[in-house]
């Protein structure tokens, strides 16, 4: 693992025999090639080969990532959230955005009776992705840093600013309730 | 700019061309990789006079929904001109010429792409010719593959490309600008060095089948060479050997 060798996208890095390709890596007629820009970890016990990227990459959420997303719809125990990107790095979008499910009972530490009197549809929100199976992403916003971390007035569609636990709407004073976020318009 | 006037010969006695470039000489080439911040890969190159800078955008969600593919991500090439890049008589516009160049270069690197990866999403590519001396296309390419790879995205391998061409009988590499406009034929190549899988091929001019096959040889040494340009970019960018 001492050899720092970066590879580029076609690079020969050993044949098929030496070595089974890992990430960044595939094969072809008997030999392993790089497919990204990366660095070359070879494990000779395991007899792999790997490229760990030294480029930015194409976003993959898995378990435990915290993730930004758009509330989509509100039910009374559910609320669906279009994942958009990840929270490490927001400017780069998912291939395909995914659609996550935030259940009543993972808003938030305290009790909430109905998911609706903390989030609605169109709130920016950051989540932690608690399940990552195929076609079902279980999400959770437990904890002071995630929840809601922007959202407009559901009366007129002012810019609403953090009051407390509470939001309130720079436009006509509506007072909404949300699950803030500690970060509520602190990063965007 | 370089002078469009043509000139009385383009090869002298010694062999050298107008510029002082042998037959089989690339223009000199620069190639430096993650030059924007924004996009999510790019990559900026110097081909002579040519000055070009290619985004990647993507993989990412498909608008409109229709263009999705199901099982594989599609590639779109914008490609355009500063309006100063070029002499009036030549501006192509949004035409037909730029519609054609996009096609085929995005067909080009779809080939070596790991489309599967990435079901029913788009990358983007934005190419713009900030100056524009003959062999564009080609050029341009050369920067969209790069930029892709600092995207991050898995590839069979880069794709290098130039052209070559004839003038005063002789078939020689990357034609400069007063050869192309008043050169015989221009062989635009494109391929994937590793394998010499050639994914772009087109031809303007009159060549025989032999001095075809010396065309497509010679274009190919040149999308060699400047393959090494372009894993050198990338490794010196990010501080490898
Ligand atoms: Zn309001």
């Amino acid at each position: 693992m001492n050899d720092e060798k970066i590879a580029t996208p076609g690079e020969f890095l050993g044949t098929s025999e030496e070595y089974g390709g890992g990430n960044g890596t595939f094969e072809r007629n008997g030999n392993v090639y790089a497919s990204i820009t990366g660095k070359v970890k070879i494990d000779s016990e395991e007899r792999k080969v790997e490229v760990e990227p030294v480029t930015s990459s194409p976003p993959i959420p898995e378990t435990g990532d915290e993730v930004i997303g758009v509330v989509e719809n509100v039910k009374d125990s559910i609320a669906l959230i279009d994942i958009k990107s990840l929270a490490k790095e927001k400017e780069r979008e998912l291939a395909v955005s995914e659609m996550g499910a935030l259940h009543v009972s993972e808003v938030s530490e305290d009790y909430v009776e109905k998911i609706k009197d903390k989030f609605n549809v169109g709130d920016i929100v950051q989540a932690k992705i608690k399940v990552d199976e195929p076609n079902s992403i279980d999400l959770s916003t437990k904890g002071s840093q995630l929840g809601v971390i922007s959202a407009s007035c559901s009366k007129c569609l002012g810019k609403l600013k953090k009051e407390g636990n509470k939001l309130k709407c720079t436009n006509c004073g509506n007072v909404e309730s949300r699950k803030v976020s500690s970060i509520y318009e602190k990063e965007l | 700019m370089v002078k469009v006037e043509k000139p009385d010969e383009f090869i002298d006695e010694e062999g050298k061309r107008v510029d002082g470039r042998d037959l089989n000489e690339l223009r000199p080439v620069k190639i430096e990789a993650n030059v924007l911040n924004r996009a999510d890969g790019s990559c900026y190159i110097e081909l002579g006079d040519n000055k070009i800078y290619a985004a990647v955008y993507g993989p990412r969600e498909v608008h409109p929904r229709h263009l999705q593919e199901p099982d594989r991500a599609i590639v779109r090439y914008k490609y355009s001109m500063a309006p100063f890049s070029v002499s009036d008589r030549k501006r192509p516009g949004p035409g037909r010429r730029s519609k054609e160049i996009s096609k085929v270069s995005e067909e080009a690197l779809e080939s070596a792409i790991f489309l599967e990866k990435y079901p029913k999403s788009v990358i983007d590519v934005f190419v713009e010719i900030v100056e524009s001396a003959a062999g564009t296309r080609t050029t341009s390419l050369t920067a969209a593959s790069v930029a892709c790879a600092d995207a991050g995205i898995p590839m069979r391998d880069l794709i290098a490309s130039c052209a070559s061409g004839k003038i005063d009988e002789e078939i020689v590499l990357d034609l400069n600008e007063p050869e192309d406009n008043h050169g015989d034929a221009d062989v635009p190549v494109a391929m994937m060095p590793r394998t010499e899988d050639i994914t772009l091929l087109q031809m303007d001019g009159d060549l025989t089948a032999e001095e075809i096959d010396e065309a497509i040889d010679l274009a190919k040494e040149g999308c060699k060479q400047l393959y090494e340009e372009q894993k050198n970019a990338l490794k010196s960018k990010y501080g490898g050997k």
